[in-house]
């Protein structure tokens, strides 16, 4: 499920690089509110308030309460966030305020848990998608959806109507979706029994 | 060794390596990574050379992806050869690298394993890198 959570936000009226850029190094994060009904507006948040918040709460969505001066708090997700490479750190932020009783499309991933059967017998887990797009009220809608795969034997497909989606989601995509396979190693497969290129390459090295 | 099976030219021009890396610069695949920190030319044999030593250092376990492929050829008049008579032929292949570029990415290993392979890997490299992992948020 979702979790909620309050940081506050700063009005920006100027928008140039260079006020940008000492934003940035003052320690905060200049970002951008838009959303449905409302008037769209430049912002800023603390850095370090936001890495807190965010870094607390990575197996859920976060929806944000962003609270500008003494003004009821506004729902928002994050949008896009743009990244610097060099840094390492988030360079701006689009919030997008969203209405807490309609439907979003976020991203649900499946998480799997266990070891299968068929992977202890020699078997090789090839993972297909597990990242599924769909819709529901934000509140409710999991990150994650956890299942456990310790039962899976050698020749085994995980496709998605095996999975018990919680209520109130809609995933789009095709039930018969597969998620991952259990393989026979590739030297047992039909025409197999060479060794790899990179196999080679290492013992002409070491000659 | 890594190298264009067919190319359009066989010959470029050398170029200017100016500012960041726009693409390639964030993990993608895996949760580990080396990332450049300077601009340069990468030759075939030295990616090589950076993959053995991430693969033997990780007794091939986990994952690893090879973001880069030396697609430049790099062209060499031959020795005591008098001017002129156009430009040499292709000698070897480069990948050119800018700031912030990802270059190789491990998954599926610990994390003190993954620091040391990309530490012993890096000095394979003519260029300053460090180690990244994949951003969370």
């Amino acid at each position: 499920m979702a979790r909620q959570l309050e940081i506050n936000v700063t009005k920006r009226k100027i928008t140039t690089k260079g006020a940008l850029n000492k934003l940035r190094n003052e320690g905060n994060i200049p970002c951008v509110i838009y959303g449905k009904n409302i008037d769209s507006f430049a912002a800023s948040i603390n850095r370090k308030e936001f890495m807190h918040l965010a870094m607390s709460s990575l197996d859920e969505h976060v929806i944000y309460d962003l609270k500008v001066g003494n003004e009821t708090p506004l729902h928002a997700i994050m949008n896009t966030r743009q990244f610097d490479a060099l840094k390492q750190e988030i360079s701006h932020i689009d919030f997008q305020i969203i209405d807490l009783s309609v439907p979003i499309d976020l991203v649900a991933e499946i998480k799997i848990e266990g070891l299968p059967a068929g992977v202890k017998k020699g078997g090789v887990m090839e993972v297909r998608t597990i990242k599924f797009k769909g819709s529901a009220l934000p509140l409710k809608f999991p990150k994650y959806i956890p299942y456990d795969i310790s039962e899976l034997e050698i020749g085994d497909i995980l496709r998605l109507k095996d999975i018990t989606i919680p209520q109130g989601l809609t995933l789009y995509a095709n039930l018969e979706e597969s998620i991952l396979t259990i393989a026979l190693p590739k030297s047992q497969r039909s025409g197999g029994g060479e060794s790899s290129d990179e196999d080679n390459e290492d013992v002409k090295e070491e000659k | 060794m890594l190298m264009p099976k067919k190319v359009k030219h066989r010959k470029l021009h050398r170029g200017r390596m100016k500012g960041k890396a726009i693409a390639g610069s964030t993990v993608s695949f895996g949760t580990y990574a080396i990332q450049a920190l300077e601009p340069g030319w990468i030759k075939g044999n030295q990616i090589e050379a950076a993959r053995i030593a991430l693969s033997r250092y990780t007794k091939r376990g986990g994952n690893m992806w090879i973001r880069i492929f030396p697609d430049k050829s790099v062209t060499k008049t031959a020795a005591e050869t008098r001017m002129g008579k156009g430009k040499g032929s292709p000698e070897y292949w480069v990948s050119v690298v800018k700031p912030g570029r990802v270059l190789f990415e491990l998954d599926g290993i610990e994390e003190d394993i993954a620091k040391e392979a990309i530490r012993l890997a890096s000095h394979k490299l003519p260029i300053k890198t460090r180690f990244i992992k994949k951003q969370v948020v």
